[in-house]
């Protein structure tokens, strides 16, 4: 089986200290990969760097990044490692196509998620129309997704304001399937959920992503639910402060 | 048609009606004809005349020319300042928003209606206009336009709400100028732009009024021209005389009304839903 995702000797780092040092990561469809570790640890980072999306000066120091299922050869850090931020835009230009359709991302909180401004359906529509082919009856597969994470028809006209936090987080993750993704990397889904809708988020993130045959990258710092549902695991440690 | 269309069409409509009557303004006033005098909107239509045989359209239709450009350009420049704010919150360039920051605090400091007296009272007189003080309204205004955009955007997650577009594979321009501006800042800009666009005219009002009551030279318009405080001083005289002409009272709080309805129309059109 091909991996969606091959990064290898991943370093970030600031001016001041390293964030992320020689992290390797393979991402496989079907599969649950969790990215584990304290806050501070660099999860999220680590999450960034696999969907190509960096913002820290000096950035990227080091790394391979490959999308086998893209481009088996293409190694999209090449151009990156040591350039700085301006290397860093240019990889998120270059990528762009890959997000939103290859690689979905649901964010830490569902209301960085999600647009206030935007009706829940208006954002599905958005999400659908990345696919490659659309499906012909767009409110159908709206509805028909909103169903799979167990909302009803109602929240299509709804704004994100007007639904509850566990609701939110559900039309988050309709938005991040929707688009068919080969991967979808949730960052803690389960932040700000109570210990019962927690559980029923994941375990609801999982089937879906399973369902549909893609690969889930969960960043969590719940052992637990790591054990549980993880079919591999990658543990990050906190970088320390280097003495000048 | 939804509440939100008929909004949109109501300030249309107003704003409209504002631009086509300063369109429309004459250079001069016309000849006092007393044989005219005092006539009803019915009398001479459409708003009838003043205590000189004066058409009162006239007043309309110069005070609007007087209004129209500066206090339209204070919105534009008070929305601008409010998208700014709030883009900014939405970036990680912590010494431009503190520069920002502290820029503001000092003109958000300012006591508005001294310095617009004081830039009035020291613009030299070939430079008479409402230009300048709509402009220096519209500086008074953007530390408060900033704060409230850059709480929106705040709220909407800042920095973590552009990284969750990026992720979903938006552009720049797309994340920036339509998710955070459009969708979202949108009613906040449009309505302190359309408050601001409101005050101006109220301030130009207020400064020709003193310098009516005061018998002076307007601080915002040349001689030639006449305000709506014209309407509003004449009106209130005629009231306390008992002279019977209401209706020239009437016709200067009706402009007044106009531009709150156009204010308040355009704030309630931007609303999200």
């Amino acid at each position: 089986m091909s991996q969606l995702i091959e990064l290898r000797d991943l370093w970030i780092a600031t001016h001041q200290r390293d964030l992320v040092k020689g992290i390797d990561v393979d991402i496989f469809p079907e599969q649950v990969t969790a990215l584990c570790g304290p806050s501070g640890s660099g999860k999220s980072l680590t999450a960034r760097a696999m969907m190509s999306v960096l913002d820290v000066a000096p950035g990227l120091r080091g790394g391979h990044l490959r999308y086998p299922t893209i481009d088996s050869k293409k190694d999209w850090f090449a151009d990156v490692v040591g350039k700085g931020m301006s290397g860093q835009m240019r990889l998120l230009k270059q990528t762009r196509h890959l997000r939103g359709h290859f690689i979905t991302y649901s964010p830490q909180s569902a209301s960085s998620a999600l647009n206030p401004g935007r009706t829940i359906g208006r954002q599905m529509e958005l999400a659908i129309a990345r696919r490659p082919n659309p499906p012909t009856s767009l409110s159908k597969e709206i509805v028909r997704i909103l169903g799979q994470v167990g909302l009803d028809r109602a929240s299509v006209a709804a704004l994100p304001g007007e639904l509850s936090g566990g609701m939110c987080q559900r039309a988050a993750l309709a938005i991040a399937i929707a688009p068919n993704p080969d991967l979808v990397i949730a960052d803690e889904p389960e932040t700000g959920l109570d210990p019962v809708l927690r559980r029923a988020v994941i375990e609801l993130l999982v089937s879906v992503v399973r369902q549909n045959g893609a690969g889930l990258v969960l960043i969590s710092h719940h052992e637990d639910t790591v054990d549980r549902i993880a079919d591999a695991v990658v543990r990050l440690k906190p970088q320390v402060m280097e003495a000048k | 048609m939804n509440r939100r269309h008929l909004y949109i069409a109501l300030a249309g409509f107003c704003f409209v009606t504002l631009l086509a009557l300063a369109w429309s303004a004459p250079d001069l006033p016309s000849t006092i004809d007393r044989s005219q005098r005092s006539l009803k909107p019915w009398e001479y239509w459409p708003l009838g005349t003043d205590m000189n045989g004066r058409p009162l359209i006239e007043y309309a239709s110069q005070g609007a020319r007087v209004i129209a450009i500066p206090s339209f350009l204070a919105g534009i420049l008070v929305a601008f300042f409010g998208m700014m704010g709030g883009l900014l919150r939405c970036v990680e360039w912590p010494t431009i928003q503190t520069m920002v920051q502290f820029i503001g605090e000092i003109v958000g400091a300012l006591p508005r209606m001294v310095v617009i007296l004081v830039v009035a009272l020291l613009l030299p007189t070939e430079w008479r206009s409402l230009m300048p003080l709509a402009v220096v309204w519209a500086i008074l205004c953007a530390p408060g336009a900033i704060d409230e955009a850059g709480a929106v955007a705040a709220r909407l997650g800042g920095t973590r709400f552009v990284e969750a577009l990026k992720a979903h594979g938006f552009g720049a321009w797309r994340i920036y100028m339509h998710h955070i501006v459009v969708l979202n800042l949108r009613p906040v800009l449009v309505r302190q732009g359309a408050e601001a666009m409101m005050t101006v005219a109220f301030l130009e009002v207020a400064l020709s009024y003193l310098a009516v009551v005061e018998d002076q030279s307007s601080f915002t318009h040349s001689d030639n021209l006449r305000s709506w405080a014209d309407l509003l001083k004449e009106g209130y005289l005629w009231l306390a005389l008992g002279i019977d002409s209401g209706h020239v009272l009437f016709v200067g709080l009706g402009l007044l009304g106009l531009v709150v309805l156009t204010a308040t129309a355009l704030g309630k059109a931007a609303e999200a839903r």
